[in-house]
């Protein structure tokens, strides 16, 4: 038989064996990748709505909804960095101390006593440690900042990996992560974020970093 | 529509049954007739024959599946097509080499009379694949069915190419050995 006849011949398998082989046309990964991440912006989305406006803080206050807005942070054309209370900077517009709040608790508070002796700003966002997700929200923090200056850090995208050489600079930083006791960040829980006005360059996430280390780290740097 | 009211329409000779036929797998015969030629014209020339003897040979053939039989049609139209083409028309080339991998196969052995009548072949063939697992079975009627390439059978079956080309390497010789076994070629004689 030639091996023609034979491809022909074979033409005539069962079609079960024809219809099992027949190629799938499968989604490209691509789709499934992009369908991913459509779900985890919604929840992360959900998450960030809820604590703002929904959740109550453990300072008896409601959410974020009671304080300006994670849009609110802007940055000005000076290269410092505040809130607007909702109105858009403009050119020009330089951030005034007096908008900033407080910090209600010990590591704001740290901001703040670095910022007396800085002119930069340090960004962190702790959530999940109990008292903590509250009064550090980012415009709480940055007003803790704030309320003594303004000092910035930069640290570059892979600075995870050697913490101490940091880059001080105009830029911001913003940690976003889950403190755990004491206000030690856990470095998996890392996530960044950009938007709102704010520069994110990197994450600072070495395991047992702390603020402390943190403004340790900006000192010498200094 | 689904295939028994199709067939339904073939065997009351009504000529919706073609276009029918035609939407519901247009497509699919022309995937499979692009994968042995090149050419967009001669596979639909292949897709237009298959509707013709499909619409010819039903009835008196009532086919099980119609997917399979009118794929089956156009596939060996697609072969035809691609053997009286010319050798500058010629691109097909998972059937060039799904051709040459047959023919190295077959090469110097002549073909036992039973075969010669088809039947037996295709009994055989079919006896061959029901013997092997699944996902071999899958890519032996990829590679000799539907022409797919080693890259795209690969793709298919989340696997790698390379082994892809073992897998059908070592099907290949367990077919030959298999037709061999069973009667339905052996070595060339005039040669001995």
């Amino acid at each position: 038989m030639k091996t023609e006849q034979m491809l022909k011949k074979m033409g005539e398998i069962s079609p079960e064996f024809i219809e099992e082989a027949e190629p799938k046309r499968r989604r490209p990964l691509l789709s499934y990748a992009a369908a991913a991440a459509a779900v985890l912006l919604v929840l992360f989305g959900v998450t960030a709505a809820l604590k703002r406006y929904v959740l109550p803080g453990t300072d008896g206050m409601q959410g974020g909804s009671q304080m300006p807005g994670a849009e609110d942070i802007m940055e000005h054309s000076d290269g410092s960095l505040g809130p607007t209370n909702g109105e858009a900077p403009t050119a020009g517009e330089t951030f005034t101390p007096s908008d900033a709040l407080p910090g209600s608790d010990g590591a704001p508070d740290l901001i703040a006593e670095a910022a007396e002796r800085s002119d930069t700003v340090l960004l962190a966002i702790c959530t999940g440690r109990e008292g903590l997700a509250v009064s550090m929200e980012p415009e709480k923090l940055i007003k803790g900042g704030l309320e003594g200056g303004v000092f910035t850090i930069r640290l570059d995208p892979d600075c995870g990996e050697d913490p101490d050489e940091p880059h001080i600079g105009g830029e911001y930083l913003v940690f976003l992560g889950e403190a755990g006791e004491d206000g030690v960040y856990e470095p998996e829980a890392v996530i960044c974020r950009e938007g709102a006005g704010v520069r994110i360059l990197g994450a600072f996430a070495d395991e047992g970093t702390s603020f402390e280390t943190i403004i340790d780290l900006i000192e010498r740097t200094e | 529509m689904n295939d028994p009211d199709i067939i339904r329409l073939y065997l009351e000779r009504s000529e919706a049954a073609v276009s029918e036929t035609k939407t519901k797998y247009g497509s699919y015969l022309r995937t499979i007739a692009l994968r042995i030629l090149s050419d967009f014209r001669d596979a639909e020339e292949a897709e237009s024959d298959a509707y013709l003897k499909a619409w010819n040979t039903i009835p008196p053939e009532e086919p099980k599946s119609l997917k399979a039989y009118v794929g089956r049609l156009c596939r060996n139209s697609a072969i035809d097509i691609y053997r009286r083409a010319s050798r500058e028309k010629r691109g097909g080339g998972a059937y060039e080499e799904a051709f040459c991998e047959l023919d190295a196969l077959t090469s110097g052995a002549d073909v036992a009379e039973a075969a010669v009548n088809g039947v037996a072949f295709s009994e055989a063939v079919n006896a061959f694949l029901r013997a092997l697992p699944e996902r071999k079975r899958r890519m032996f009627v990829q590679r000799y069915w539907y022409f797919m390439t080693a890259a795209e059978i690969a793709k298919d079956n989340y696997t790698t190419k390379a082994a892809v080309d073992m897998q059908l390497s070592r099907l290949r010789a367990s077919f030959g050995e298999y037709l061999k076994r069973e009667g339905l070629y052996y070595e060339n004689r005039a040669d001995a």
